[in-house]
């Protein structure tokens, strides 16, 4: 408890009034857990670190972190990140989105910093709902389930995070859970400290909007479900029967120099020619 | 910032320009010039822009006058018709589109006949002899540029050049030397001596063929509305 | 004032490739844009110079939104930045323009309009982006439009912006037409000196006392940039002068009535004019951009036909230049307001007008300029 206490003290805002505004039983709180630790873990100054935020409960996120933090409007995370990024390529920047955020009002703009590779790690907190305006379905609301704007059962089909990522061209990504702290501890750690896009999706329960619509009876429910449907990669590929399985873990790791790098090597080097004509 | 908000007298206050950056003192040769309108003219590919640009370069930073350079942009600007337009003053100019012209350059029958009514009453037009069949007046100045280009220079693409040596000789008011620093200025070293040579055949042809170079209508210096008609209820066709 | 002026470079330079002298002069290191006609030298030109600048920055992004939102991030980072658009993308980007003025981030934002809604003309020349300048996003806010009306104008509106953006902790927007941007000029490359420069103040303050929306004596807090020390929250939700989000009256109210205080107090900087023989005039034309130049013709010939016509040149168009505006309605018999458009600024000459003259329009919208004959019509 005294290590939690010390992180506490050291990472979250002190004029800023607590409690969190997420709802009991949601699992926002922990990925903010899992980014603090991963911050904490290696040893970044909190000086150099940059959390830009979008829109909806996770874009709240923000405001409670002692870092330096951008709240932006909804999608656009990515994009203030950017310039934050080329502008000062020594921060680090996180941009923590929601799925409405990231892929659907954001989505061109996330396979385009995938595509580019700017050296920023985006935290994706996929709760498969809009739960800050009150329930309508996203780009990640499963096919057949229920809101209240498809009140007869989602009839398009959601997107793969993973899939539409690792697509665009990102050097790394990687999905974990609520659920599965520790490994998110670790998948949010290694995303930090890698160059070049590195996304991680966690998948994180909305009881109040998501779960009461579907068929679960609590928070805890939801909670055991992401326990008995989701497994590591390495198992979920020697199954013969994937159904309603999810795979976890980092399914891309490539060596791709961040944009803000490659920028400036090309700068030098433009420079350098100058310099020798001269 | 400075005259960014300065209140004129009225005794000069309408005649007075921003004498801000505009910089140029308009006296490269000595040569006081009212508000003078050129319009360079003919199809897509013919290097009508690039002419604009040069000359208006040349005129601006080698001569000192005051230029404002337009141009046609855009689909009309790519194949069809295209043209670049020049407004070359001692004094700052205020509008900087042209009004009524002094010098037309028609490389193309379409442009003859589309811009020949802008012409002042004894402006000057000079066309591309073999491309201009039929002259909308008789009174005109003709050499055939793309023959001269292809068959003298050797290559074809150099047609705007030899025109652009020609309007030198026959722009009293402009110099061969400005024009060919220009040239070298502007073009990448690879085309610089083929353009040059250009230059200076189409300087020469006029020489031979169009006798002195045009008169200026009035001894200028009465401003840049000296150029234009006065009529009040005279109201442009475009309009 | 400027310092005595040197030998200076001279360049036969389009509108838009002066804005780019203007920016650098004004120590921009940043660029993010999306190309659109006819803007898209502006960027060029950028993508050309930014590499050579120290630590300068040039991003094409995947639209305008997303040029702005990469712009407002390199301000917040300590940048000078801008960006640049015409119409269509200048629609794209109010999003981000109201976020800009809530947070207070500095910014240049140049438009260079064309004809025409939607899509319009986009080769062709328009004034009909103006009030969406002043009123495009959504909300109450502050906000500077600047236009200019040549080559050499262009440099120096573009260093303006760049200074109000800095002093003003607020997005700028630069409005340029075809003509203007289009239009080859000579002018003279800027050099260091030639310009006052103004840039952010940053705080003195230990961090820990430091509150970034808090009221000071211009209205103007101090902002530092992103990664030096001063850990604050930005938002664009109402924020309280620690920059967390409130929905407290006295807090909303207080925010807003500092934004807008911090520019209405300083009307006279910001709100710059050129009169031309309005001293005496009976008739005054108002004018910006590309228009203002054929007015300057209009207005000479009419003197020159013996009418006593003047003519005031509007360099800022919003705050609204009421105290220039304003005194000249008093004193003429007729005021003409020729744009290219279907009457957006001559609203706001009518709007201060309030029965003192009468007020004529000329107004064309079939993307050609409004010529001087056209203008000296109406006045002579």
């Amino acid at each position: 408890m005294a290590e939690i206490t010390q992180l506490i003290h050291k990472y979250l805002r002190h004029n800023k009034k607590f409690p969190l505004v997420f709802c009991p039983g949601c699992g926002h709180g922990i990925v903010l857990g899992s980014l603090v630790r991963s911050v904490h873990a290696l040893g970044l100054n909190k000086d150099d670190v940059v959390i830009v935020a979008g829109i909806g409960c996770s874009g709240r996120i923000a405001a409670y972190v002692d870092f330096n933090t951008v709240h932006t409007t909804h999608g656009r995370a990515l994009t203030v990140a950017t310039g934050i990024k080329m502008a000062n390529p020594k921060l680090t920047v996180i941009a923590v989105m929601g799925d409405g955020d990231a892929f659907s009002i954001g989505g061109n703009h996330l396979i385009h910093a995938a595509r580019r590779n700017i050296g920023v790690t985006a935290l994706v907190l996929n709760n498969f709902i809009y739960g800050m305006t009150g329930g309508q379905c996203s780009s990640t609301t499963p096919e057949g389930a229920y809101s209240h704007t498809s009140p007869m059962g989602q009839l398009e089909s959601a997107f793969d995070i993973v899939e539409l990522t690792k697509a665009a061209g990102a050097a790394g990504v990687s999905r974990g859970t609520v659920y599965h702290v520790k490994e998110l501890d670790a998948l949010v750690a290694d995303a930090l400290s890698r160059p070049g896009f590195n996304l991680v999706e966690a998948l994180t329960p909305c009881f109040t909007q998501y779960g009461r619509g579907n068929g679960f009876k609590s928070a805890v429910e939801m909670f055991r479900w992401l326990k008995d449907s989701c497994l590591p990669i390495e198992r979920f590929e020697k199954l013969e029967d994937r159904t309603g399985k999810i795979p976890l873990g980092s399914f891309v790791r490539r060596d791709i120099p961040g944009l803000e790098t490659r920028y400036a090597a090309m700068c030098e080097g433009v420079r350098r020619k100058k310099g020798g004509a001269a | 910032m400075s005259g960014a908000d300065s209140r004129d007298s009225a005794a000069k206050g309408a005649m007075a320009e921003r004498n801000g950056n505009g910089g140029g003192n308009g006296n490269g040769n000595g040569q006081t010039l009212a508000r003078y309108e050129i319009r360079l003219s003919g199809l897509g590919g013919q290097g009508i822009l690039t002419m604009g640009k040069l000359l208006g370069q040349a005129l601006a930073l080698g001569h000192g006058y005051y230029v404002t350079q337009t141009q046609s942009y855009g689909p009309e600007a790519r194949g069809g018709a295209s043209r670049s337009d020049l407004v070359v003053s001692s004094e700052p100019i205020s509008y900087p589109k042209t009004e009524y012209l002094d010098l037309l350059v028609a490389l193309s029958q379409e442009a003859a006949a589309s811009y020949y009514s802008y012409l002042k009453p004894r402006g000057t037009l000079l066309v591309d002899s073999e491309l201009v069949r039929q002259s909308p007046t008789n009174v005109f100045l003709g050499l055939p540029f793309t023959r001269l280009a292809r068959e003298k220079v050797g290559v074809a693409q150099a047609t705007n050049v030899v025109a652009l040596g020609a309007v030198a000789y026959l722009l009293p008011f402009a110099r061969i030397e400005a024009m060919r620093k220009s040239l070298k200025t502007a073009l990448p070293e690879k085309i610089r001596d083929a353009n040059v040579k250009a230059l200076n055949l189409g300087y020469q042809e006029a020489k031979k063929h169009f006798g002195q170079p045009i008169t200026l209508p009035d001894p200028a210096g009465e401003g840049e509305s000296n150029g234009v008609r006065m009529d009040l209820t005279d109201i442009m066709a475009e309009d | 004032m400027t310092a005595p002026r040197k030998k200076h470079r001279e360049a036969f330079l389009l509108g838009n490739e002066a804005v780019v002298e203007g920016a650098l002069a004004a120590g921009c290191s940043f660029y993010a844009g999306y190309p659109i006609t006819p803007s898209t030298e502006i960027m060029e030109c950028m993508a050309k110079r930014l590499p050579h600048v120290p630590d300068g920055v040039f991003l094409q992004m995947e639209d305008e939104i997303a040029s702005m939102g990469a712009v407002i991030g390199a301000s917040l980072a300590g940048r000078k930045a801008m960006t640049a658009t015409s119409g269509p993308g200048f629609s794209l980007m109010q999003e981000q323009i109201g976020y800009a003025a809530m947070t207070e981030t500095p910014l240049v934002l140049v438009n260079v309009m064309r004809g025409g809604a939607s899509t319009g003309l986009p080769t062709s020349p328009g004034q009909g982006d103006v009030q969406q300048a002043r009123w495009g996003t959504h909300g109450d806010h502050p906000i500077i439009v600047l236009s200019a009306a040549d080559v050499p104008e262009c440099v120096e509106m573009t260093v303006t912006a760049f200074n109000f953006a800095e002093k003003y902790r607020t997005p700028v927007i630069l409005l340029l037409d075809e003509i203007t941007a289009h239009t080859r000029e000579k002018i003279d490359l800027p050099e260091p000196g030639d310009f006052e420069i103004f840039s952010r103040l940053t705080p003195t303050m230990p961090p820990e006392w430091y509150k970034p929306f808090e009221e000071t004596m211009r209205g103007v807090p101090p902002m530092p940039p992103i990664g030096s020390g001063y850990r604050f929250h930005v938002t664009g939700l109402t924020h309280d002068a620690l920059g967390f989000p409130t929905s407290r009256p006295e807090e909303v109210r207080a925010l807003t009535e500092r934004q807008f205080r911090k520019i209405d107090r300083f009307f006279e900087d910001i709100q710059l004019v050129e009169h031309v023989g309005t001293a005496d005039a009976e008739v005054v034309v108002i004018a910006y951009g590309c228009v203002a130049r054929s007015a300057r013709l209009a207005v000479r010939q009419a003197r020159e036909a013996g009418v006593r016509a003047g003519l005031l040149v509007l360099k800022t168009l919003y705050p609204f230049p009421r105290r220039h505006v304003e005194p000249l309605l008093r004193s003429c018999r007729l005021a003409v307001v020729p744009e290219l458009n279907m009457g957006q600024l001559s609203r706001e000459v009518k709007r201060v007008n309030e029965g003192h003259t009468v007020v004529r329009t000329i107004n064309r919208i079939d993307g050609q300029i409004i010529t001087p004959s056209q203008i000296l019509k109406e006045i002579a």
